[in-house]
């Protein structure tokens, strides 16, 4: 096993980790807070990878990553107003009823992909990037495509500054304390359902700018990205602990490593599968997961 | 005794008017189905919907009635196609040596992964559920054995099957094997429900707690009703790999597995026979809007309309958001709620006759044993 | 002392217990002798449920040991807790709401009888299980109700049927978590004298119960619990005269 492919790895492996950060810590987030599962979140992911798509088809702007810049802060807001949308309108409708509440996410989820795949197709979309993300940086020696850096470096930021917010601000503050005690903090008469709006803004958008990296890792956009992805991110949710914004960056990067350097090394899947098999030991050996603040 | 009869008798009409079915070789339902309802194509089709009611309702066990939220349940209805394909496509095992086979591997297979996924509960349950489905999905997909067919999926020639289900005489055969399994499971279902531990499994639905200070397992139950109904869901894959005579991706993974939550959440959950209508049109619906999906849907509206109205899980997805927001009971309880009021309407038409009092607007169901009207009264929340 | 000779039937020792770094339970050390009838007072957020809860085995201890009769049950699930004839009731009811009264007592008397597992046998309306369900049902003065579901019911029917479900266990140990809050004051002697009668066929009894008066008259002993902590375990006269006892509450501005 040569030098040069475990750099390469580990950074594609940092690069998934990232996605999977994005995509994962809003759905635990809001999980952790509300009790809400929302399996549209995947499909948000997915139209976000479309948005991004798009600009970097249509949008008039050079050089190109001004344009890509542009793509992500659509891509972003595109998946926050969904987030408005869906939390506003419809599942305020429904609160108290988690039940009714993941269910009427799933219908969206359907809904949503289905919309994408009767507009623009089921083929993949293959995105434009900005040229120079194509080519290599010589890292210690080995090779590694600038767009697993730039992945890297966007999602690192992300996640640095999602964690600033929950520690220092008032929302975050709220949102925290509500994650691990979340009974106390209705008793204090805290309303946490602006907190709750807010996170679900900032998860969707997450997820939205996520689904842009997305494309950019694996070339192209479907819409089945976020469904597929979500799987994914279930097992990181449940591998870093319900609820832990921490937990899910570690057990991210744990599960993406993994998974890409078994696939390399292995038979075709086995580091997909190989995802389901730390999932099913962390079950056995300690089912809160890692650093995991709710009792799953 | 006479109560039970009487809850016998909408399942006596349904199985006469399916059992009928075959010999109504005149009869055609327009708009539903294209050939006359005893023609082999509407047969397979019916089937179809008498296997996914059948499939719905082992989802309901765990759902509706254990509080058992599974994002993974399709994995056992797959492996009811896929291992009786791979044992006699792949290794030549003869049909009944196959089903035996798969069903030893089944049970011991949900066994374990029951064991290990019944550690967590709650959604992170489901999760894990969904994660197992969706690790055979990829197994099959990306096919490292060679075995399982990959995307093509494995197919399974006539000459594999016995004489009586094999080409297009077969059908007749297998739609009779699909309306016994569906009323084999239904009266299965309804007897497990009603047993000991049965109550057992309700109780622990809506507190789970309580049922561990009463000194019962909760563990041990979940794990009954996780294994049962996987089996019962293997057994469906069975009936369907007849009908389909192919073990394909489609009905593993997450997708075919959360629509299997639609089609009970649909029906209605916590109720068999709510469950057995979402699977039922489901089945039947799937197929009918699988073939009409190329017609001229939204012609002359620009491709955004129309694109998406060709997408049947468009459909699938707006009537769940729908159901959600105004019947969250699903058809069972729109339909529960109907017939009580037609019963207090009769009722009180009656009092009202014989008396000459006015009806009462209490709406109660005289003789009903409660349960009904206080699910009702849930739904108008 | 060995535990069989004092007759003890519960000892807790250095029992605590921690959530996310914060004490709950400090040390507490209590033996509850054979047939006794001992309450738990304290003031609010004292750590009396927390108490019950590590006793029930809801929770479990971050240190110390349960021991029931001669056995240590600390890391027993409670379950196997309840098979060893350990049963509680909740602060605010733990029932089944969407089941009828009935069933409720029934599900309990079926859990003891045993053959709970059965997915052939049901439940009948003359089985061993649903007679005892309604000798509970009627001691309990809730044969009434019976086809009542159990979320329908008053407050203080419902604090009835958790004794009802508590008599069916035929328990050795019950833990009463304030068996008349939520009840109103006529009812509250009515709960009290319930759950005497249970303790007059020999069981031991653990009650948490804020009605002074009513806990200096029943009980043998009185245990006050402080910040997590066991103040003092004596009799009535003792505790209620203790100036620390006092302090404690008044501490608490009660
Ligand atoms: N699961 C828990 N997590 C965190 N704190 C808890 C938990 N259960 C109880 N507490 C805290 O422990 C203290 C004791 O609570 P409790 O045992 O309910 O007191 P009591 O029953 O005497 O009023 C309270 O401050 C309460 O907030
Ligand atoms: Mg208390």
């Amino acid at each position: 096993m040569a030098m040069n492919d475990v750099i390469s790895l580990l950074i594609s492996g940092l690069g998934l980790a990232g996605i999977y950060f994005l995509l994962a810590s809003g759905l635990s987030l809001i999980y952790g807070l509300m009790r809400v599962l929302n399996l549209a979140h995947g499909a948000i992911f997915a139209v976000g990878g479309f948005v991004g798509w798009a600009a970097l088809e249509y949008l008039p702007v050079e050089p190109d990553w001004l344009r890509f810049t542009a793509a992500l802060v659509l891509a972003t807001l595109a998946g926050a107003m969904l987030g408005i949308l869906i939390e506003k309108g419809l599942l305020a409708r429904l609160y108290g009823r988690p039940y009714a509440q993941m269910l009427l996410t799933l219908g969206l989820a359907f809904a949503m992909t289905a919309f994408l795949g009767g507009w623009l197709g089921h083929d993949p979309l293959t995105l434009k990037q900005p040229a120079w993300f194509d080519e290599v940086t010589v890292i210690a020696g080995s090779r590694v495509v600038n767009s697993r850096l730039v992945i890297v470096g966007i999602a690192l930021i992300l996640f640095l500054a999602t964690v600033v917010f929950l520690r220092r601000s008032k929302h975050g503050l709220i949102i925290r304390a509500g994650v691990n005690n979340r009974s106390m903090v209705m008793a204090l008469g805290i309303n946490v359902s602006k907190s709750f709006t807010l996170l679900f803004v900032i998860g969707s958008g997450l997820a939205g700018l996520g689904g842009v990296l997305a494309g950019v890792f694996f070339g192209s956009v479907t819409p089945e990205l976020g469904t597929q992805q979500l799987i994914f991110a279930f097992i990181v949710i449940i591998v870093g602990g319900l609820g832990s914004l921490e937990g899910t960056a570690l057990a991210a990067l744990v599960v993406a490593v993994l998974q890409q350097f078994v696939n390399y090394y292995g038979p075709p899947g086995a580091g997909d599968l190989v995802t389901v098999l730390l999932l099913a030991v962390m079950l056995l050996v300690r089912p809160r997961g890692l650093l995991g603040k709710v009792a799953a | 005794m006479k109560r039970t009869a009487a809850r016998n008798v909408p399942l006596a009409i349904a199985v006469a008017l399916f059992a009928a079915v075959p010999f109504l070789s005149n009869v055609s339902v327009p708009l539903v189905f294209d050939g006359p309802l005893g023609s082999l194509g509407t047969m397979q089709i019916i089937a179809v919907g008498l296997i996914f009611a059948a499939l719905a309702m082992t989802f309901d066990l765990l759902f509706g009635y254990t509080g058992l939220l599974s994002f993974g349940h399709t994995l056992w209805f797959a492996l009811g196609l896929y291992l009786p394909a791979v044992l006699m496509v792949g290794a030549g095992a003869p049909f009944g040596t196959a089903l035996l086979l798969a069903l030893a591997a089944c049970l011991l297979l949900s066994l374990i992964i029951g064991a290990v996924a019944l550690r967590t509960s709650g959604i992170a349950f489901a999760m894990v559920t969904m994660a197992f489905a969706e690790a055979f999905l990829i197994f099959v997909e990306r096919n490292p054995t060679k075995m399982f067919g990959g995307d093509e999926g494995i197919t399974v020639a006539g000459s594999l099957l016995p004489q009586a289900v094999r080409g297009v005489a077969g059908i007749g055969t297998v739609y009779w094997i699909a309306l016994v399994l569906a009323v084999t499971i239904y009266l299965l279902l309804r007897q497990s429900v009603g047993s000991r531990a049965g109550h057992v499994l309700q109780g622990l639905k809506e507190n789970p707690l309580r049922v561990e200070l009463l000194g019962l397992h909760t563990y041990r139950f979940r794990l009954l009703s996780f294994v049962l109904s996987s089996m019962l869901a293997v057994l469906c894959g069975f009936v369907y790999l007849l009908v389909a005579r192919v073990a394909y991706p489609g009905i593993a993974g997450t997708d075919f597995a959360l629509l299997i939550m639609v089609m009970v959440v649909f029906g209605g959950t916590g109720r068999l026979w709510g469950a057995a209508l979402g699977g039922f049109l489901y089945g039947v619906a799937n197929i009918r809007l699988g073939s009409m999906s190329t017609a001229a849907f939204g012609e002359g509206l620009p491709q955004w309309i129309s694109g998406p109205l060709q997408e049947p899980p468009l459909y699938i997805g707006l009537a769940v958001v729908l159901m959600m927001l105004f019947a969250p009971e699903g058809l069972a309880g729109l339909i529960e709620k109907a017939s009580s009021r037609l019963r207090a309407r009769l009722a009180g038409s009656r009092r009202g006759r014989n008396s000459g009092a006015a009806p009462s607007g209490s709406g109660g169901t005289p003789g009903g044993d409660g349960t009904e009207t206080a699910l009702a009264a849930s739904g108008q929340r | 002392m060995s535990v069989a000779e004092a007759g003890e039937i519960l000892e807790t020792e250095d029992l605590s217990w921690s959530v996310g770094g914060i004490h709950i339970i400090r040390g507490v050390s209590l033996r509850v002798t054979q047939g006794e009838f001992l309450s738990v007072i304290g003031p609010n957020g004292a750590g009396k449920t927390s108490l019950i809860n590590l006793v029930s085995g809801v929770v479990r201890p971050t240190a110390g040991a349960i021991r029931f009769g001669r056995t240590d049950i600390t890391r027993r699930g409670p379950a196997d807790r309840a098979k060893a004839g350990i049963a509680r009731t909740f602060q605010t009811s733990s029932v089944f709401l969407e089941r009828t009264v009935l069933e409720n007592v029934r599900l309990a008397a079926q859990a003891r009888l045993g053959g709970s597992g059965s997915l052939f046998r049901r439940p009948r309306r003359n089985d061993r299980a649903t007679e005892l369900a309604r000798d509970a049902l009627e001691r309990s003065a809730l044969q009434g109700v019976a086809y009542k579901q159990a979320g329908e019911l008053t407050h203080a029917d419902k604090r009835k049927l958790e004794l009802a479900i508590l008599a069916v266990q035929r328990p050795k140990l019950l833990l009463l978590d304030e068996p008349t809050s939520g009840a109103a004051a006529e009812e509250v002697d009515v709960l009290i004298d319930i759950a005497r009668g249970i303790h007059r066929e020999g069981n031991t009894v653990v009650m948490v119960e804020h009605h002074i008066e009513l806990v200096a008259s029943i009980s043998d002993r009185i245990a006050v619990m402080h910040n997590g902590g066991l103040l003092m375990v004596d009799s009535p006269d003792v505790v209620l005269s203790d100036p620390t006892v006092q302090k404690a509450y008044l501490g608490e501005g009660l």
